[in-house]
């Protein structure tokens, strides 16, 4: 797994790329890299997934907590994480679980 | 194909996750599966295996047995043999509701066998084509 990002001042946003394989090995060190860019600011996150493989319950339960957070530090429910380029069988995953209602989804064509 | 068998032990361990997830991609593949389901039955053994990890803290073992029931699909048992003393029961664990929807999902039939709020054994079945 591999994780790249950098903050769009323009859109107030954390822009991830997340690569590799997702599973309860490395999904602990997604949740420090990911809470570790709310430490420095709460902000909204596009998470690419283009060259992402794979990503299983643990790693889906990893971006629902800084979902959380984001929305908890905003308020009023506000806050949004996007998620790009996601390949058809991992949107099915999200789909099983009623992830696509809480995210923003966007499939890979 | 008669009714081929896979057996398959590794520590209950998360860096093992990715040999369940690669041994049961290439059980598949052997038994004729296509490409959609092999992905299926991958995702849903390795949630499997994490649930039934998640349990314990420590040490134990993971065993898997694959069974391709001639032409009509496979039974794959996840289960812990080993293990005597269950820390966190998956009952306690949000990650198991999540883990068990998509097995279901994904799954034709998906079986527990727990006590007490610990899964000793899973068993699931895919089918051709299901």
């Amino acid at each position: 797994m591999n994780i790249a990002h950098r903050y769009n001042s323009a859109t107030n946003s954390w822009e991830v790329s997340l690569s590799g394989e997702v599973d309860v090995y490395n999904a602990p060190q997604l949740k420090d890299a990911l809470h570790s860019l709310l430490d420095e600011k709460v902000a909204d996150m596009i998470i690419d997934c283009k060259e992402l493989k794979y990503i299983d319950s643990t790693g889906l339960g990893v971006l629902i907590g800084v979902l959380k957070r984001i929305k908890d530090n905003n308020g009023n429910d506000s806050g949004n994480i996007t998620i790009t380029n996601l390949k058809p069988y991992i949107e099915k995953i999200f789909k099983i679980t009623g992830l696509d209602k809480i995210f923003l989804i966007e499939v890979q064509e | 194909m008669g009714e081929d068998r896979v057996y398959l032990r590794v520590p209950a361990k998360p860096e093992y996750i990715l040999v369940i997830r690669l041994t049961t991609s290439a059980v598949a593949t052997r038994a004729g599966f296509d490409v959609d389901e092999i992905e299926d039955i991958k995702v849903a053994v390795a949630e499997a295996g994490t649930v039934i990890m998640n349990q314990k803290n420590g040490v134990g073992t993971i065993e898997l047995s694959y069974k391709i029931a001639g032409v009509n699909g496979i039974w794959i048992h996840i289960s812990a043999p080993e293990t005597e003393e269950v820390t966190i029961p998956y009952t306690e664990n949000e990650q198991a509701e999540l883990s068990f929807y998509i097995m279901e999902s994904l799954m034709d039939n998906v079986e527990r066998n727990e006590k007490d709020g610990f899964i000793r054994e899973l068993k699931m079945y895919k089918e051709f084509g299901g």
